[in-house]
């Protein structure tokens, strides 16, 4: 539908402006113990332009995609470029001239019928209620769409990309002896890549049926687990959480924005803030010639996209920008402006946050725990300029003398990042990727990786 | 009613009308529908620089049919002919995949009605004063704050509701709204990041005089220096507004709202006339009152609103479900789920911290989800440790954990004072009974 949508205005825009255009198509099921509670699609679709005049920018959206609308949310963009410098004066000169790319990165087209969704949903939630009797309570969600977008720049810049998007999720309850309602929920599918529509994700539906056994499983392991002791801890974070780790505790400190916020990174750029053994890279598009979760090729000021080493062997090394703050910083851009909706101006984001792996076996790791915890599954996080983060875990287990003992059920971990960072002793020799969702002023979909890492960190418990 | 209001409403008017007759014509036995737009206009800050203004006009309409009790849902962001057609079609699609539910059900028709609130013209310069003047005042009171963003917009929107059993509500509406995130920085030492901000339907008073916002820039300076939490100990948590308020709502959330009502997993559901907090502690939903700024008395789900009384003297009186919830369940459907009051109590402030020997101040609570049985754990962030009856030094790396079930349970004060913020009205709370630990 976008599909060369804005290229006729790339050699009409004035100054520097960014013009983008986005549609989307959802199609979502949601089931509560069999009872459909959501049933329903939704189709979006508007663009945006933001404009650069005198430092101060202008933007603004609507949801025609028309060539009308081009050129009134371009006049409304300067119009308010123009309120700031009226009052202002102007702040910067003008960027200088950007490598011009164009790439496109879509698969072919495609749609999914909402009944496929629904009904998927339906055998999921049958497969639940007739494999595990002892549950109070059973959610399950699908979802599949469609996500289009196209970006020109004034620098001459021309992308398009494509992206079918699956979600498959279930939450499983359970009643523990102690009374205590015990929940654990994961998801099934989550992709986000050039060939997984939805009709490919459940092509393979008993993948899909084994990860719903192992969901059930660990709940049963919850079911009899205890609390975490409150305290620090050696703990071995899984490799599930890495990425979590390299996102809140440590990325967003290195948004170049936060850093002219306040941020602790600030005054370290060049020292050492970790352990020599912990490299963390915020990767574009690929790692180690293999795609990433959330691939960026140009991003929304229509900068071509590369990784951004944040630290290396221990010492702090850069910060992700934007060009406003590359300039201000004297570094390279290398594409970490990112917008989410067509209603959304780009922000500094991280795209594929990760702490590279080691060569430690993770037996060897927990056998190296006299008490302490393993954690394994990842909820939710927030960082601070102080680099002092937490996120939740769902589940994880005892270490005594190096080996694994009772499961504990939801926790949250602390720390000071850069002082957490020293604490590192021993990364395995696994990466595991995931996705999640990012929400600084807009929600926004991040990649997170990294192998089981060993370090001492605050928990909360009783 | 302005001429832009009176124009919109009877174009969504003549929308839903279109809309509902070829729901019908298409099958559905019934729908309701809304019809929205709005403008927002927002100037931001970054760094404690003017960044950028935005400008974004929205529309949407989203469609819920029903073809006897079997119910599917369609929506989009534009208002062009073609696309509501389709989403019409494909709500009516949807609910023929669904299964009859009883408790699909469409709300009695209450008939037509508007609800025009202020009508202000977006003025950019006003906004823009206004946050220079916070800026301002800001470095003058409290001259270690830094503010790494802040936005501050006006809107302006319009909305229209239909039901076939012949509800016809328009509302609409301007206002103003801010936040932003602050820190108190010395040098290279930095605080944690606060939010502060406002909600008004006018713009006529100083930001800095909206609720809270004059006692987080004063504490966040004081929490440039901190001191680590040391070791565990069970003690006292005092909850401000905010946190009280983000705290109900996790008893909302797992106890009282359709989600863990229709799941089965809400602790409280064979609760109801039984006594599930402190006698101390009352709380009621009502958009209605008269220290809030104007709220639609519609219901999302067609009602017209009424004050709810959902805990009195520590007593469940009342769920906090919908219509779809209550016929789910078998329960009363609650007559407003919006707008939290909470009455303020006995104890002045002073005399609650006078009357704390060991325990903190929280005034930023950031942990993960609490669990469906209540238990919680999490950061202390922008919190002081109290001792001997008086708040002492700023904490760090300070951990609390408990199970706000119980902690509703273990209620030491109430203040006399509240937060009036135009949407909530709220106390502070002192309970007792919270692990604290740090290193």
């Amino acid at each position: 539908m976008l599909e060369n949508l804005l290229t006729p205005f790339k050699s009409k825009l004035d100054g520097h402006t960014e013009l983008r255009a986005q549609h989307y198509i959802a199609h979502a099921a949601q089931l509560i113990n069999g009872n459909v509670t959501g049933n329903g699609s939704s189709e979006t679709q508007g663009l945006s332009a933001r404009v650069y005049a005198g430092g101060l920018w202008g933007f603004a959206s609507a949801s025609d995609c028309d060539e009308r609308s081009v050129r009134s949310v371009i006049a409304a963009a300067d119009r308010n470029a123009k309120f700031l410098t009226s009052r202002l004066g102007e702040q910067l000169p003008p960027f200088g001239a950007q490598k011009a790319d164009f790439h496109r990165n879509a698969t072919p087209e495609g749609d999914t019928e909402q009944k496929l969704v629904l009904d998927f949903a339906r055998e999921i939630d049958a497969y639940i209620l007739g494999k595990f009797t002892n549950l109070i309570s059973r959610v399950v969600i699908a979802g599949a769409g469609v996500s289009e977008r196209t970006l020109v720049t004034s620098d001459g810049a021309d992308f398009y990309e494509y992206i079918p998007q699956t979600q498959i999720f279930t939450q499983m309850s359970v009643l523990a002896d102690d009374g205590a309602v015990v929940d654990y929920s994961d998801l099934l599918a989550q992709e986000a890549c050039e060939t997984r529509f939805f009709t490919d994700v459940i092509a393979n539906p008993a993948k899909i049926f084994a990860k719903i056994d192992e969901i059930y499983e660990t709940l049963m392991k919850k079911r009899e687990g205890v609390f975490a002791r409150a305290g620090e801890f050696d703990v071995i974070l899984d490799s599930k959480l890495a990425g979590i780790l390299a996102h809140e505790a440590i990325g967003h400190t290195t948004e170049a924005d936060l850093v002219l916020g306040g941020s602790v990174a600030g005054p370290n750029l060049g020292k050492e803030v970790a352990s020599p053994m912990v490299t963390l890279v915020d990767f574009a598009n690929n790692y180690r010639g293999e795609p990433v979760p959330e691939r960026i090729f140009i991003d929304d000021e229509g900068t071509v996209a590369q990784d951004v080493t944040l630290i290396e062997n221990g010492v702090l090394k850069g910060f992700m920008h934007n060009r406003e703050t590359a300039r201000v910083f004297g570094h390279e851009a290398l594409g970490n402006a990112r917008a989410n909706n067509f209603t959304d101006e780009p922000l500094i984001r991280m795209r594929n946050t990760a702490i590279l792996p080691g060569k430690d076996k993770l037996d060897d790791m927990i056998a190296s725990v006299e008490d302490g915890y393993y954690l394994s599954q990842p909820t939710n996080g927030q960082a601070d300029l102080t680099s002092e983060f937490m996120f939740g875990t769902a589940i994880g287990y005892e270490i005594k003398g190096g080996k694994l003992g009772r499961a504990i059920r939801d926790t949250t971990i602390s720390g000071v990042a850069f002082d957490l960072l020293k604490t590192v002793t021993m990364l395995s020799d696994e990466m595991t990727w995931g996705r999640g969702s990012c929400g600084k002023k807009q929600s926004i979909a991040v990649g997170m990786g990294g192998p089981s890492v060993k370090c001492r960190v605050n928990l909360g418990g009783r | 009613m302005n001429d832009i209001h009176r124009a919109e409403q009877a174009e969504f008017k003549a929308i839903a009308e279109e809309t509902l007759e070829l729901l019908k014509s298409l099958g559905a036995t019934g729908a309701h529908l809304s019809v929205s737009r709005s403008q927002n206009d927002e100037l931001n800050l970054d760094a404690g620089k003017f960044s950028l203004v935005r400008t974004t006009i929205s529309s949407s309409i989203s469609i819920n049919a029903f073809i006897g009790n079997k119910y599917g849902n369609a929506g989009t962001n534009t208002l062009d002919k073609t696309a509501i057609e389709k989403a019409a079609r494909d709500a009516v699609a949807s609910a023929e995949l669904s299964e009859p539910d009883d408790a699909n059900a469409i709300a009695p028709g209450i008939g037509e009605h508007e609800y025009v609130f202020v009508e202000e013209e977006v003025d950019l310069g006003r906004v823009y004063d206004r946050v220079t003047e916070f800026l301002a005042d800001t470095k003058k009171e409290f001259p270690l704050i830094d503010f790494v963003q802040f936005i501050a917009s006006f809107t302006s929107s319009g909305s229209y509701y239909a039901n076939s059993n012949g509800t016809r509500v328009y509302t609409a509406g301007t206002g103003y709204t801010g936040g932003g995130t602050v820190c108190a920085r010395d040098g290279e030492r930095v605080s944690s990041m606060s939010g502060v901000g406002f909600t008004d339907r006018h713009l006529d008073k100083p930001i800095i005089d909206y609720p809270e916002n004059r006692r987080t820039l004063g504490e966040l300076e004081r929490q440039i220096e901190t001191v680590p939490y040391e070791g565990k100990t069970v003690g006292t948590i005092l909850m401000p507004a905010g946190i009280a308020q983000e705290f109900i709502g996790y008893i909302v959330g797992n106890c009282l709202g359709n989600g863990a009502l229709v799941a089965g997993i809400s602790p409280w559901r064979d609760k109801i006339g039984e006594k599930v907090t402190d006698e101390k502690f009352s709380f009621v939903f009502d958009r209605a009152d008269k220290r809030l700024k104007d709220f639609s008395p519609v219901t999302n789900d067609g009602y017209i609103a009424e004050k709810q009384v959902i805990i009195e003297n520590g007593i469940l009186k009342s769920f906090a479900l919908s219509q779809y919830g209550a016929l789910k369940t078998g329960l009363p459907r609650a007559t407003d789920t919006s707008c939290y009051i909470v009455e303020g109590g006995e104890t002045p402030l002073d005399e609650i911290i006078a009357g704390i020997e060991n325990g903190i101040l929280m005034n930023r609570f950031s942990g993960g989800s609490p669990t469906p049985d209540g238990t919680f754990s999490g950061v202390a962030k922008n919190s002081f440790r109290i001792a001997d009856g008086k708040i002492a030094e700023a904490v760090s790396e300070t951990m609390v954990s408990g199970n706000f079930l119980e902690m509703f349970n273990n209620i030491i004060a109430i203040s006399r004072e509240t937060i009036e913020d135009g949407s909530n009205v709220m106390p502070w709370i002192a309970v007792s009974g919270v692990t604290i630990s740090g290193k």
